[in-house]
């Protein structure tokens, strides 16, 4: 039985119902051929598994995305190349996943896709611990590289998705963006090499594996393809599959596991003796910007970035209640200019050297801390860091917050014990930060879901600016009540590579399961998408599939032009299905115009910072 | 509208399902928890099957599709439903960050095939038995008080506990001499109990497992009435399964009202009071299993109804508050301190442990349908004990460990198994 999937989207599709069945059983059977019977899926109900996808609901109007053909799982490269050699005969779509958390993986249209889950490829291939690299297939999850490497006394970049996604995907194809960026970088730029089967169904290794038989260098001899194969965002699965990659690894100097109390949902980790977890808190954004470059600068930080207050009270908390009730404390509020950090070292005197070294920028910008620095110079910090807070609230309104803020302290001795209270705020910080693990408590528990906005990799400063132009667009949508009201500042993100780029995204948290509120989060993001034009914040992390690349793709040096033919050049059947990245059969539907038209009548007003803006820039411009 | 926790149907739990993201969390333990990479699964079905169907997320989603009518129950769909064991591990995950009840939700797609296709034949004979013998052990024979009849059991007139035995202690003769052990070691410890022996009724946790919610109700008011017909003060069971059920399940359709503890409680209480002394050495280096039914499954349920409200816009909050069943509230602290009582003995622990252990492929009535599934769950278990360096695992659920002997003896078979009940008595009693 073939059950078309219901989408309030509603795709042009001339196929009738038994044409599409023939279809999938034909698309089955061939697979069956390849992979055996029990690695291939067409199930309605099972492909229902595959569809339900994180914010498909702005997509299509439900939690569903459209239906794949089949689900294929191959075991091996070999195996994915037959997958692949066997659409292209049929005249048939693919789309790779690796861990599928979100809705890039799926099809956009029904019925037309084989989707192939990479679930089988799950290996560790190699550390090689002398030089600094792991070799992983795409089921291998950032957490499960990173327990490996801890024990070699090794580390990974973990994406901010979290550390139950591929590690392999982010440095492939998606994006790459986390808070170990300051120390460990952006995905792609830890790709060593890597396994790919391109479009036609070719196994090809790139990078120094093809020449040396060794992935020990991404590029060479001769010229990269890392630019073509992902560029900033990656092909979202538009150019065939990797099934193996390479990526660098870096020094770890804790324990080989961490040192773990209590039970699930209230760990409590034990910070090693050489390590540093603080909130640093300064007193305004230009303090802020100033920050993140000085701490960036003095490459003593291993984890930075930026939490906002809501998202801080979702983490450190396991309910809603809890969370509603930790958000009211006014303190807590006021942590908008705060930085998160944690430092590692290998030994005493290390420590002390990046402890003072953060003291004397975080001090020398008015700042404090807290920390589980709990030296008199550490105390000091502390006071500090309630004198900042105190400032912003004013004196009542502190003391207001003392009674909840002592509420929390004893909720922590509870769970805790007296002994390790004072520590368990940056314990949480410290287990959050180490092993990406917890952000989810932040973003989805209050409301649902949620989506994001702006996030380019620009300068730190400029992504404050972004982040304040995100957060005055969400406003409005704020007070039309179809997001949380987080105060509007949700901006989450952080400094890489010593803090020579960064990013900010502004996050808007919804209840998918309203109707609305899918639609009108879409009409935010595609709202600040535009500002991102015309504010100059940057490409925005939403500049994925072709509606989006037309808005950035002319403020950007007609970027989709290059992208457009490097998909035709590597696949010109469009065999990989490419409608997340540069999508040659991409028609805008009415839908989308309709949006833009909405979105384009209604625009939020934006006050700051205008002098940067140039002259507003085409939208909705004619494709390539 | 006044919502409670006591989910009758899978409409019920919409609203929460639909705050699934497709995270993937419920794969794996909580992430700081994760000590190997080879035993970083905390799902037996995804281990096995591999797909997003075979996980907690997976099976969310076949029940929403199923309720909403996008698709209609195969045989496929059954498989991938009974080929989980229904062990809670994905629901403890995703409750790390959530307050999702996936266990909920796969306990009502269970149901929702029940009633639109019935069960398949070898959980029919599960059922049947259930109904014509009052127990779920197709394969057994004899009466539920047979045993009486080769174990002396020194009850009371005026007992303090009303000892459960539950059916596999009552029918299956491998567990004589455990039964036997327990026994003698509650003796030993001047425990007053009585037992019910042909006229104990099963708790009917199989009948929930495969789907036929109304078997397992009238058999699980059967049992509370049972316990509050006794002139007993408390209830002690020697099953785990029944353990869980007692605690998380059976509140839901009458109170039990008395405490309930499982034996390795009483154990850890009766050593603690100076009434068993462990003082023979055992020298064994064991590996602790955390059977699910011990463990997050046996966590405590409570009775919740409220409103479900909006606050800062979007925010949703319950009020009051629903409590949520995140599995740290299970038993494990008594069966380790036991252990780490008996001289000599020491006691490795799995990668994955309490809360977040992986199931042995026990429970959820895999075992009657997928055999196959069931025991490649088990050997994924005895690979774990052998890479923590055991080469013996302890445990006390006659289910978990019948898996784990039958994994071992599928293997290597140098791996033994051993139930916490006999070690003790070894150590005290020997
Ligand atoms: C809630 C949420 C938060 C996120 N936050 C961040 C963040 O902070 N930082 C960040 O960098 N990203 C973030 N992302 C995006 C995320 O990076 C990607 O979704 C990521 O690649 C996740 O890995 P995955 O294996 O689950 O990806 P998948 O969903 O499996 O794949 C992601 C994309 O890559 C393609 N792909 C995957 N594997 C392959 C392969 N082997 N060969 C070819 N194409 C492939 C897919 O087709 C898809 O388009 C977030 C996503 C979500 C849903
Ligand atoms: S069931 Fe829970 S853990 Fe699993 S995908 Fe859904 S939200 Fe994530
Ligand atoms: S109950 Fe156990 S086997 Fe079933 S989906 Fe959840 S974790 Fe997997």
């Amino acid at each position: 039985m073939t059950v078309a999937a219901k989408t309030s989207a509603g795709w042009a599709d001339k196929r009738t119902p038994e044409e599409i069945a023939e279809l999938r059983e034909t698309v089955r059977r061939r697979l069956v051929l390849e992979l055996g019977e029990r690695w291939v899926e067409t199930d309605p109900c099972v492909l229902d598994t595959y569809s339900w996808q994180y914010i498909a609901e702005a997509a299509t109007g439900s939690q569903y995305m459209p239906r794949a053909l089949a689900i294929a799982l191959p075991a091996d490269a070999e195996q994915v190349a037959a997958v692949v050699r066997l659409c292209n005969e049929l005249g048939v779509q693919y789309k790779a996943m690796s861990t599928g958390f979100g809705m890039w993986n799926s099809p956009i249209e029904p019925d037309k896709v084989v989707q192939i889950d990479l679930r089988r490829l799950d290996r560790i291939i190699k550390i090689d611990a002398k030089n600094m690299y792991a070799i992983v297939e795409p089921y291998v999850t950032g957490n499960q590289l990173q327990t490996e490497a801890m024990k070699l006394g090794l580390n990974t970049h973990i994406a901010g998705c979290g550390a139950q996604c591929s590690v392999l995907a982010s440095a492939t194809s998606m994006m790459g963006q986390g808070l170990d960026g300051v120390s460990m970088g952006f995905s792609n730029r830890n790709l060593l090499g890597f396994e790919w089967v391109m479009p036609g169904g070719e196994i090809v290794r790139v990078g120094s594996f093809g020449d040396a038989g060794d992935y020990f260098a991404g590029d060479g001899p001769g010229p990269s393809v890392r630019g073509v194969i992902r560029g900033f965002a990656g092909a979202l699965g538009g150019l065939g599959v990797f099934t193996r990659c390479a990526v660098k690894l870096y020094p770890w100097s804790g324990p080989k596991q961490l040192d773990l109390e209590g039970g699930s949902p209230n760990f409590f980790a034990r910070i090693p003796r050489h390590h540093t977890a603080a909130v640093v808190v300064v007193k305004d954004w230009k303090s802020l910007a100033e920050l993140g470059y000085r701490i960036g600068e003095a490459e003593i930080a291993d984890y930075l970035g930026r939490n906002a207050p809501s998202l801080m009270a979702g983490v450190l908390t396991v309910d809603n209640a809890e969370a509603a009730e930790v958000y009211k404390i006014p303190m807590l509020h006021e942590l908008y200019y705060a930085l998160v950090v944690v430092m590692t070292a290998a030994s005493t005197e290390e420590m002390n050297y990046k402890r003072s070294a953060l003291r004397e920028i975080v001090r020398g910008l008015g700042g404090g801390a807290l920390s589980n620095d709990f030296s008199p110079a550490g105390i000091q910090d502390f006071l500090r860091f309630l004198k900042v807070v105190s400032a912003r609230l004013g004196t009542r309104a502190f003391l207001r917050s003392m009674p909840s803020f002592l509420g929390l302290v004893l909720r922590d001795a509870r769970r805790y014990g007296m002994a390790k209270a004072p520590m368990a705020l940056t314990s949480l910080l410290y287990q959050s930060l180490l092993r990406s693990g917890m952000n989810m408590r932040g973003v989805f528990r209050f409301a649902g879901t949620f989506w994001t906005a702006m996030g380019s990799l620009v300068t730190w400063d400029n992504a404050i600016r972004g982040a304040r132009v995100g957060a005055q667009i969400k406003r409005k949508y704020i007070d039309q009540g179809v997001i949380v009201d987080d105060g509007g500042d949700n901006a989450w993100g952080g400094l890489y590579e010593g803090g020579t780029f960064s990013h900010l995204e502004e996050l808007a948290m919804y209840d998918q399961t309203d109707p609305e509120a899918g639609d009108r989060v879409a009409e935010y993001v595609a709202e600040t998408n535009l500002a991102c034009v015309d504010y100059h914040c940057g490409d925005s992390l939403n500049a994925v599939g072709p509606p989006f690349h037309r808005m950035f793709s002319p403020a950007c040096m007609d970027y989709d032009k290059y992208t457009y033919r490097i998909k035709t050049t590597f696949d010109p059947q469009n065999a990989a299905d490419a409608t997340m990245f540069t999508d040659p059969a991409f028609a805008p539907d009415a839908r989308l115009e309709a949006r833009m038209q909405a979105v384009l009548a209604d625009r939020a007003k934006v006050s700051i910072d205008t002098s940067h803006a140039g002259a507003p820039v085409r939208v909705l411009a004619p494709l390539h | 509208m006044t919502l409670t926790n006591n989910y009758q149907s899978m409409a019920e739990l919409k609203s929460l399902a639909g705050k699934c993201p497709r995270c993937s969390l419920c794969k794996f333990p909580p992430l700081v928890a994760v000590r190997d990479a080879g035993f970083s699964s905390i799902c037996p079905a995804y281990e096995v099957n591999k797909m997003h169907a075979s996980s907690g997320g997976g099976m969310l989603v076949m029940g929403m599709s199923l309720l909403e009518g996008r698709s209609e129950v195969t045989d496929r769909v059954r498989r991938i439903a009974q080929e989980c064991t229904a062990c809670g591990g994905c629901d403890i995950a995703c409750k790390f960050s959530s307050d999702i009840e996936v266990l909920e939700v796969i306990f009502q797609l269970r149901a929702h095939i029940y009633k639109t296709a019935g069960a398949a034949p070898a959980h029919e004979a599960v059922l049947q038995s259930m109904r014509a013998r009052l127990h779920p052990l197709v394969t057994a024979s004899g009466a539920l008080g047979d045993w009486l009849k080769d174990v002396p059991a020194e009850q009371s007139s005026t007992p303090d506990y009303l000892l459960w035995v539950g059916p596999h202690y009552a029918l299956l003769p491998e567990l004589r001499t455990t039964l036997t052990h327990a026994l003698k070691l509650l003796a030993a410890g001047g425990v007053r109990y009585a037992v019910l022996g042909a006229s104990e009724p099963y708790t009917g946790r199989a009948a929930l497992e495969i789907g036929d919610r109304e078997l397992f109700a009238s058999f699980a008011r059967r049992a509370a009435a049972a316990v509050a017909a006794s002139s007993a003060k408390g209830v002690v069971c020697l099953s785990a399964e029944d353990y869980a059920t007692f605690r998380a399940l059976l509140p839901r359709f009458s109170a039990v009202g008395k405490p309930v503890l499982h034996v390795v409680e009483l154990y850890d209480q009766l050593i603690r009071d100076g009434k068993l002394k462990p003082a023979k050495p055992v020298a064994r280096a064991l590996a602790w299993h955390d059977p699910s039914y011990l463990g997050r499954l046996s966590e405590p349920w409570t009775s919740w109804s409220g409103e479900r409200v909006k606050t800062l816009g979007q925010m949703i909050l319950e009020t009051p508050p629903r409590p949520v069943n995140r599995g740290d509230h299970g038993c494990y602290d008594a069966p380790r301190r036991v252990l780490s009582r008996v001289p000599g003995l020491r006691t490795l622990e799995f990668f994955r442990r309490r809360e977040y252990a992986f199931d042995s492929g026990e429970c959820g009535q895999a075992l009657a349908v997928a055999p196959g599934f069931a025991l490649s769950t088990a050997q994924h278990r005895l690979a774990e004990a052998r890479a923590v360096g055991a080469d013996a695992i302890v445990t006390e659920c006659p289910q978990s460990a019948s898996m784990l002997r039958a994994a071992a003896s599928s293997s290597d078979g140098t791996t033994t198994v051993q139930m916490l009940t006999d070690v003790l008595f070894e150590s005290v009693l020997a």
